[in-house]
């Protein structure tokens, strides 16, 4: 008898999937126990959002204070700054780190050098495995304006009569703040992409050759359509992140020059909420900060579905 | 068959590891109350729970029979002290080290006490102590110099009130202290008793603080030590001229806290209103007319070329060691200034970098200027030392077992060996008598900074010894090629003729607290950093217009918001006035 009609319930099928692959299950259950501790357990906690909370007082002790936190946090000036940098930064370390991943991907795609190809991709990796202290410490000792090595060199050379201020001043700070993100993000980034490229069937390429397609028509017509699904689900995980902050690289590259820009929502977290011992406040941040991006989320995966893209969700 | 096994073999061994790896990872929660810390583990058995009852216990077999209050619990408790990270290289870990299990041994284990100290980093006090808060890990004594610390802790509920009258009876020489040092009126806030306080010695003359200058770049452009800004003046250009530095000669860091030092720049007499307005730990008092004159006066300095221009980038606001002191101890720069005690690493630095360099004593009267400054003003220290409290989730036994540690600290003979060592391995005696510490041991029994004071600190803020000269001696640098012993002490006199002309004063202190400090605090220091820098940077054309947009901003950041709010509690007879 055929096994796919012959008739089973829900449990045996489930039983019989799982004995099956019951290592596969085994090896889940500690990512799973990860999720549920450090995601969905830590739930509870945002009620500190609408609570007048103290720690010292507890739960129970702290009043229940509805919306007010948000109310507040909304007319707070200098939430707003850091609400309009975040989403600045963001939206332009999208637009500046999503797209170099792929075109670095293709890149090391078509060397065929294999030696040279894995020693390029080691060393574009590599600063993603350097914290952001030491990439920052490292970015000041090179562009500080008066003893950074990269100034020195460029009023030695005569190129410039005095230092860039590369990290000095807001505009510049910006550029830089963007760029040194960019170079230490993109080698990993790019690892998901190759795998992409790895799974394209060699078939198509042997095809789009025998039709005529030179190096740059085999990548726009068989490399880049491979790699859509990849670059679509990419793209809405990351528009989840564009009112996220890194406290870390955020800090590291602070000084009190570039304020202006560098002001985001992970510097108002730590210091009106962490620093100034307000809790509720740093938890109503952080709520919202979901919250949008779980919104955006929502939308891109709608957006991507309706171009007849697979979507997320 | 081979391949299939070894992959399941893999892949539950990997599981196996995974789940091990938890396990391991979930042991790491914190030790319950009556857990033994570390540094206990080492330390001698404790006294069995089976001791007699205190009642029963003759004063001779107390483990302290000079102090009677000291009695052993019945059963173990458990108390955590905050300590003072200072992130210093080659000192010992601030929080487990051979002083914690010094006390371990010879206090907390006669006692049956653990005694756990918890380090708190220097340059970010209040966020470790919401941090542990949050965490329910309150310290059993919460600690801190400045008064809006405390007030904000004590207001959040974090700290308990305190029963003096139990702390009297368990603790009687720290309490007579408090009552001979005029402190109690200081314990109170919002109508409630909160506070203990440590004894600041000769607190109205900050003598443990000095600023030393280059004597031999003075010497060599033809200059004495300077008495006034004129002459401060003169002698920087005159360095500058002869090329004795490649680098800034004046070192300046960025504020790491609210202190802004305008002292000297206030009228005389200061008006008290402003003062109570202004004049404060907890919140920069910028907008204020003598900050604008500082900062006016480091903006010329500025554009003189008195400052490095990346001063601002050089900074470590974290309490660790800064630019500006690395500067000073290569060499590159004319002063630096901090707390003495026998033992003043960045001093030995200086020496061994700089055999040749002679360094001198500054002036106090080194910032007058005819129109600017009128006369030397010191910001004189609080009345009391560190402002002790109690957590609100303290039990009674750990209640008094933290004032058992403050009473037993207090006594000489403790504080002798805490401060010093152990003789013949970290001081030797002196021909005086005094102890002599030897700064460059670095064996187990080493001292911590500044000769454990971020220890010692709990029962008072410096080394004290018969007179105020056998204390300077006692906390003079040691083991340096020069002696500045005599130097401090002729400072100290300075400073006290300063004192005695009425020109030496705290901070307003406040018995309500001031909600908005709280609230703003945070923010509003980290505006004075940047507003400082700019205003300390800009052109002086620039000056005028830069300064009224900035305070303007300032204000409207909450700081206007603080001072109202400080004004109504003087006008409602809530705070400290200034001594007449």
């Amino acid at each position: 008898m055929n096994e796919a009609i012959k008739p089973d319930t829900l449990l045996k099928r489930t039983l019989r999937v799982l004995s099956r692959d019951w290592q596969l299950y085994f090896l889940l259950l500690l990512p799973l126990a990860f999720v549920v501790v450090f995601k969905y357990a830590a739930y509870p906690g945002l009620r500190i959002a609408f609570l007048d909370y103290k720690p010292a007082r507890g739960f129970e002790g702290s009043p229940f204070v509805g919306f007010d936190i948000f109310q507040k946090i909304f007319k707070d000036a200098d939430f707003l700054k850091a609400l309009r940098n975040s989403l600045t930064f963001n939206f332009l370390d999208l637009l500046v780190g999503f797209p170099l991943p792929i075109v670095l991907a293709i890149m090391l795609n078509e060397i065929r050098f294999k030696t040279f190809k894995r020693v390029s991709q080691t060393i574009l990796y590599l600063p993603h495995f350097l914290s952001w202290v030491i990439v920052a410490s490292v970015a000041y000792a090179l562009f500080k304006p008066e003893s950074g090595l990269v100034n020195i060199l460029l009023v030695n050379l005569g190129f410039i009569d005095s230092g860039i201020p590369f990290l000095t001043e807001k505009w510049h700070w910006a550029v830089s703040y963007l760029l040194i993100g960019v170079w230490q993000g993109l080698g990993w980034g790019t690892i998901i992409y190759l795998a992409a490229i790895t799974g394209i069937s060699s078939e198509l390429y042997e095809a789009a050759t025998v039709d005529g397609a030179g190096r740059l028509g085999r990548i726009w017509h068989v490399t880049l359509p491979g790699i859509r699904p990849t670059m679509v689900t990419l793209l809405i995980m990351n528009l989840g992140r564009i009112t996220g902050s890194n406290f870390e690289r955020l800090d590291s590259l602070a000084n009190v020059q570039v304020t202006e820009f560098q002001y985001q929502l992970a510097i108002y977290t730590y210091q009106k909420g962490l620093a100034g011992g307000n809790f509720s406040r740093a938890t109503a941040v952080g709520l919202f900060q979901s919250a949008v991006g779980f919104l955006l989320v929502l939308a891109a995966d709608r957006v991507s579905k309706k171009l007849g893209e697979s979507g997320l969700i | 068959m081979f391949i299939r096994n070894a992959r399941r073999f893999t892949a539950f061994f990997l599981a196996f590891a995974m789940l091990v790896l938890a396990a391991a990872c979930s042991t790491n929660d914190p030790a319950p109350a009556t857990a033994a810390p570390a540094s206990a583990a080492a330390a001698t058995v404790a006294p069995a729970a089976s001791e007699p009852a205190p009642a029963e216990e003759t004063a001779a077999a107390l483990p302290f029979p000079n102090q009677p209050t000291l009695v052993p619990f019945e059963s173990r408790v458990h108390i955590t002290v905050p300590v003072y990270d200072r992130s210093k290289e080659g000192y010992p870990a601030v929080d487990d080290n051979y002083w914690t299990q010094y006390i371990q041994k010879e206090f907390g284990d006669k006692l049956n006490i653990d005694v756990e100290y918890v380090a708190i980093p220097r340059g970010d006090v209040m966020t470790k102590y919401s941090l542990l808060i949050a965490g329910n890990e309150t310290p059993t004594i919460m600690m801190e110099y400045d008064y809006p610390k405390v007030a904000q802790w004590a207001n959040d509920g974090a700290m308990g009130e305190l029963d003096l009258n139990a702390f009297a009876a368990t603790a009687p020489t720290y309490y007579q202290a408090m009552v001979d040092n005029n402190q109690l009126g200081y314990t109170d806030l919002n109508g409630k008793t909160y506070f203990a306080l440590s004894e600041r010695p000769y607190y109205n003359t900050t003598f443990t603080y000095a600023t030393f200058v280059r004597k031999d770049w003075l010497d060599k452009v033809g200059a004495g030590v300077p008495k006034s800004y004129a002459e401060f003046t003169a002698a920087i250009d005159a360095i500058i001229a002869e090329g004795l530095t490649d680098k800034a000669p004046k070192g300046i860091g960025l504020p790491s806290a609210a202190y802004v030092k305008n002292f000297p720049f206030r009228d005389i007499p200061v008006d008290e209103k402003e003062w109570v307005m202004h004049s404060s730990l907890g919140t920069p008092g910028f907008s204020w007319y003598p900050t604008e004159r500082l900062l006016r006066r480091q903006n010329a300095e500025f554009n003189k070329g008195y400052i490095s221009s990346e001063y601002d980038l050089d900074s470590d606001t974290t309490g660790g060691t800064t630019q500006i002191q690395t500067d000073f101890i290569n060499g590159k720069t004319f002063s630096y200034e901090g707390y003495m005690a026998a033992t003043v690493d960045w001093l030995s630095a200086f020496y061994q970098n700089n055999p040749d360099a002679e360094l001198a004593i500054a002036s106090v009267y080194q910032e007058v200027e005819p129109g600017v400054v009128a006369d030397a003003q010191i910001r004189a220290d609080n009345p009391f030392g560190m402002i002790v409290g109690f957590s609100s989730k303290a039990t009674d036994d750990e209640k008094k077992a933290a004032w058992m540690l403050m009473e037993w600290m207090l006594q000489p003979d403790v504080l002798y060996v805490l401060e010093n060592g152990v003789e013949g391995v970290t001081f030797t005696l002196g021909a005086d008598g005094l102890p002599v510490v030897d700064a460059d041991y670095r064996g187990t029994e080493m001292l911590n900074h500044n000769n454990n004071i971020d220890m010692t600190c709990l029962v008072h803020a410096s080394k004290k010894i018969g007179t105020i000269e056998q204390t300077i001696a006692a906390i003079a640098p040691k083991g340096l090629p020069q002696d500045f012993t005599q130097a401090l002490i002729d400072n100290y006199y300075d400073l006290k003729a300063v004192a005695d002309k009425g020109n030496a004063y705290s901070d307003p202190i406040f018995a309500v607290a001031i909600d908005s400090e709280s609230e703003y605090s945070a923010t509003l220091l980290s505006l004075w950093q940047e507003y400082s820098v700019a205003l300390t940077k800009c052109k002086p054309e620039e000056f005028d217009a830069l300064y009224a947009d900035l305070s303007k901003k300032f204000l409207d950041a909450g700081y206007q918001e603080i001072i109202d709010e400080r004004l109504e509690a003087y006008e409602n007879g809530f705070t400290t006035k200034l001594p007449k």
